[in-house]
């Protein structure tokens, strides 16, 4: 038997070998049946794909792109006629309508279509918006006056139809001005009512656009996702990934084009949280003249629905940082665009993308707007882990942060990769006898000055002001740290002796109070500098943690 | 002697009979299929087995009854036996309660094996890619309830399930990735022929079968609808999904597509490395077609 149970081991073996090679051997495949209809070329405007196709009975209907308002857009392939914006009525018998959304155009038209424009006997239509509101054009009747900022798809798509230079839009500014738009310019200029311009309606699909490519699954900076125009920005100074559109929005006011007298004060001054302040501004009167104004560059991204999304705001001034700091990856690279941190009652914040610079402007004025909207990319968090650089100006958290030494205390001290723009010691208010003194005069404890003042309130202004530069090193996240504060003056100079691995940095505020209406600031050769509170540099945050054990 | 050992050992199956008494019964349907005949030799694993019942089967087969074997008692079949079961006509098939190893006897038919078997517990988790026919094997078989999803690419050969699981009330099997390339629709009777008949299985969508498919599954639609010169494309490898059990070699950067029948709306063609189909459409019609990809 023995002979036998060897022989018959052997051959189990023998079987298993033949059992791999089997399974290695294995093909895959599958067969799936598939039916195609091929149909007709479609007349029918929900059918078209391309910017640039033609559609309706006579193919004379021009689909443009998807619009600001969350459905893709259409416009005629030639003009309606000349018209004034109201009756022709001059500028002494002229009514405020109160029109003033830049992207729902439909809303603005309807209103618009049956709003008396001059004081004169009976009811004196908006001629423009009318002709919109009562045209029936290749078999649709669902025309409107584009919105101002609406009209950016005449703009993309100006190749494919008979466009003419200035049209009138349906966004009114004032009791005597609405605005036209330029579409070989992108420009939006302020016209009086009575003023003639051919007039370019749109319409809209009925279907809501559904973003092709979800932005869940961005991987690099620049990297566009949902219809090809929305752009991954890079990480945000508020924690989450940043997206931006691929083109900036046109022309537009902080307010809803109010002259100063009659502006009013939000008090929305946040550097950071350019997703709070907006959803303030969208629902908050820009002005003290009758009915509700708009504060227009806020209102344009707040109403916007773009890519499938409809989570867009005006970003803050120091958030704004990201678009500069990343702008060789993205396809805007310069522009003036408004920020949403107002500044006092006549005047916000502006941020120019090709420089990093923030200035002060009248809330009237006209520039640019660039929205932004952020969420959460599981792949893109950043890897928390700096304990194990050791290098001065060695890097971690994604690029994101640098480390700068040991300071005094046994803490390691870090920095951000770059800097912020330049922004006020408090609010920005100039008049000392409304300043406050907080009493944070400590000069090597930067974390309690700061947590200190963005608590408090910087003016005795009604309502508060923030510290702007302590709030924004407390508000903001970066490279998955929240524990950012504005350095004491101590502090500051511990980062300009530890300088030789770091970016320039130059002169930037501590957080060190020196009296009423001054604090202490480094400057860029690392001397002690009081500077008047509303004075605006640069801000550096910092943030530590234990040393290492030897 | 050299011819029993060439085979020995290569279907084990162990008897753990509910009787209590010290002899106990076991049936085996030991056929020859598809023109091989079998030629087996059984240890019944008991001397009074082997000293009583019958030991040699050869020709087209038979089936064999032993009384003598005993509770927990292991059954050894070796030699040649394509079809391990009845077939079509005899109402009940083996009565084991285990099968061990299916072993390599060039087993090609388990047609019947486990009719009506109510003290089945346990088959090997896997089963020979020699098998082509699983009709009947576990029809009324009510308690069974092993999960037999491993069995799933080891079926690539079987071609035909008639009534497989009709009446195996207890079985909750995950068919969704047993291989059925060799099935373009569900065989006759594969989860029950009627109500009263179906499986646990059978009301738990997303565990059927994957008809046609192996391993991978192509993209479940087209775009159903395109428009005469409005070019078109459209990309099947990036709907393509790779089963979790598809052999570990399985890439979507290596496999390939070709139409099998029917064909493309003119204007259309297939690239069979990229699985793009593209063009522009020349001709209004409705097509049908089959498209393939695999992996070799």
């Amino acid at each position: 038997m023995l002979p036998m149970k060897r022989l018959a081991l052997i051959f189990i073996l023998f079987l298993a070998a033949v059992s791999e090679r089997d399974v290695q051997a294995q093909t895959v495949d599958a067969i799936r049946d598939y039916t195609m209809v091929i149909e007709p070329l479609s007349t029918e405007c929900d059918r078209v794909r391309i910017v640039g196709d033609r559609c309706g009975p006579m193919l004379s209907v021009v689909y443009i792109g998807e619009g600001l308002s969350g459905r893709r857009l259409f416009t005629t392939l030639v003009a309606q006629p000349t018209t004034t914006f109201n009756n022709g009525g001059s500028s002494t018998t002229m009514i405020r309508a109160n029109v003033f959304s830049g992207i729902n155009g439909g809303a603005n038209t309807a209103t618009l279509a049956v709003a008396d424009s001059n004081t004169a006997t009976g009811t004196q239509v908006h001629a423009a918006a009318a002709a919109c509101e009562d045209l029936t054009y290749d078999g649709y009747d669902d025309w409107h006056l584009p919105a101002s900022h609406e009209s950016v798809s005449l703009f993309q798509a100006r190749a494919h139809f008979g466009a003419v230079a200035t049209v009138w839009t349906s966004t009114e500014i004032d009791q005597y001005h609405a605005s036209a738009f330029n579409v070989s310019t992108k420009v939006l200029t302020r016209q009086l009512k009575n003023s003639s311009y051919p007039v370019q309606c749109v319409r809209r699909d009925s279907a809501s656009v559904v973003a092709s490519v979800s932005c869940d699954t961005v991987t690099a900076l620049g990297q566009t996702c949902s219809n090809g125009n929305v752009v991954y920005a890079g990480h945000g100074v508020s924690g989450d990934s940043l997206f931006t559109t691929s083109f900036l929005l046109p022309v537009a006011t902080f307010n809803s084009g109010g002259t100063s007298i009659s502006m009013i004060r939000t008090n929305v001054l946040s550097g950071i949280n350019g997703a709070a302040n907006t959803a303030t501004l969208a629902v908050a009167d820009s002005d003290t003249t009758t009915g509700i104004q708009i504060h227009a560059a806020a209102a344009a991204c707040h109403t916007m629905s773009y890519g499938g999304y409809s989570d867009w705001y005006l970003p803050g001034a120091a958030e704004a940082v990201t678009l500069f700091v990343n702008k060789d990856s993205l396809p805007v690279k310069t522009g003036i665009i408004w920020t949403s941190s107002e500044v006092s009652q006549s005047s916000a914040r502006m941020f120019n993308i090709g420089t990093g610079a923030v200035t002060s402007a009248s809330k009237s004025g006209y520039s640019p707007v660039q929205c932004v909207r952020k969420q959460t990319v599981p792949g893109l968090a950043p890897p928390v882990n700096c304990g194990n650089v050791t290098t001065n100006g060695g890097s971690c958290a994604g690029g994101s942060v640098l480390y700068v030494g040991v300071n005094d205390t046994e803490k390691r001290v870090y920095t951000t990769a770059f800097k912020f723009p330049s922004a006020f010691w408090n609010s920005g208010n100039t008049t000392s006898s409304t300043m406050i003194t907080t009493g944070r005069t400590s000069q090597t404890d930067g974390e309690a000055n700061t947590a200190a003042l963005a608590g408090a309130d910087a003016d005795t202004t009604t309502g508060t002001q923030i510290h702007n530069a302590a709030s924004i090193c407390n508000q903001m996240s970066v490279g998955g740290f929240i524990d950012w504060y504005l350095p004491a003056i101590a502090e500051a100079e511990f980062l300009y002796a530890n300088r030789a691995g770091l970016p320039a940095i130059g002169a930037i505020w501590s957080s060190t109070e020196a009296s009423q209406t001054a604090a202490i600031s480094l400057t860029a050769l690392g001397a002690r500098s009081t500077l008047g509170k509303a004075t605006e540099i640069n801000v550096q945050c910092i943030r530590k943690e234990d040393a290492l054990p030897p | 002697m050299s011819r029993f050992l060439k085979y020995v050992l290569p279907l084990l199956m162990t008897s753990a009979l509910a009787a209590t008494s010290v002899h106990a019964e076991v049936t085996l349907h030991l056929y020859g299929y598809a023109g091989e005949a079998v030629d087996a030799v059984i240890d019944w694993g008991t001397p009074e087995g082997n000293a009583g019942c019958q030991r040699i089967v050869k020709g087209s087969g038979q089936t064999i009854t032993c009384a003598l074997t005993q509770e927990g008692t292991s059954v050894r079949v070796s030699g040649v036996v394509p079809q391990f079961g009845p077939g079509e006509f005899a109402p009940s098939g083996n009565t084991v309660s285990r099968v061990v190893s299916w072993g390599s006897v060039g087993l090609k038919s388990l047609d019947g094996a486990f009719r009506g078997n109510n003290r089945l517990i346990a088959v090997p988790i896997t089963v020979p890619t020699t098998v082509v026919n699983l009709n009947r094997t576990f029809q009324n078989a009510s308690t069974f309830s092993q999960n037999l999803s491993t069995w799933g690419m080891a079926l690539k050969n079987v071609t035909s399930m008639t009534d497989l699981f009709d009446g195996a009330l207890s079985q909750t099997t995950d068919l969704s990735q047993w291989c059925m390339r060799n099935f373009d629709e569900k065989p006759v009777g594969f989860m029950g022929r009627s109500a009263g008949r179906y499986p646990l299985m059978h009301n738990i969508e997303k565990n059927h079968p994957r008809y046609g498919e192996c391993g991978v599954s192509l993209p479940a639609n087209l775009p159903g609808n395109a428009e005469i010169t409005i070019p078109f494309s459209f990309n099947l490898k990036s709907g393509l999904q790779i089963w979790s059990n598809a052999p570990s070699q399985t890439t979507v950067n290596l496999v390939t597509f070709d139409v099998v029948s029917g064909a493309l709306p003119p204007g259309l063609t297939l690239d069979p490395l990229s699985g793009v189909i593209s063009g522009t459409p020349t001709t209004v019609g409705e097509y049908a077609f089959k498209i393939r990809v695999r992996q070799n």
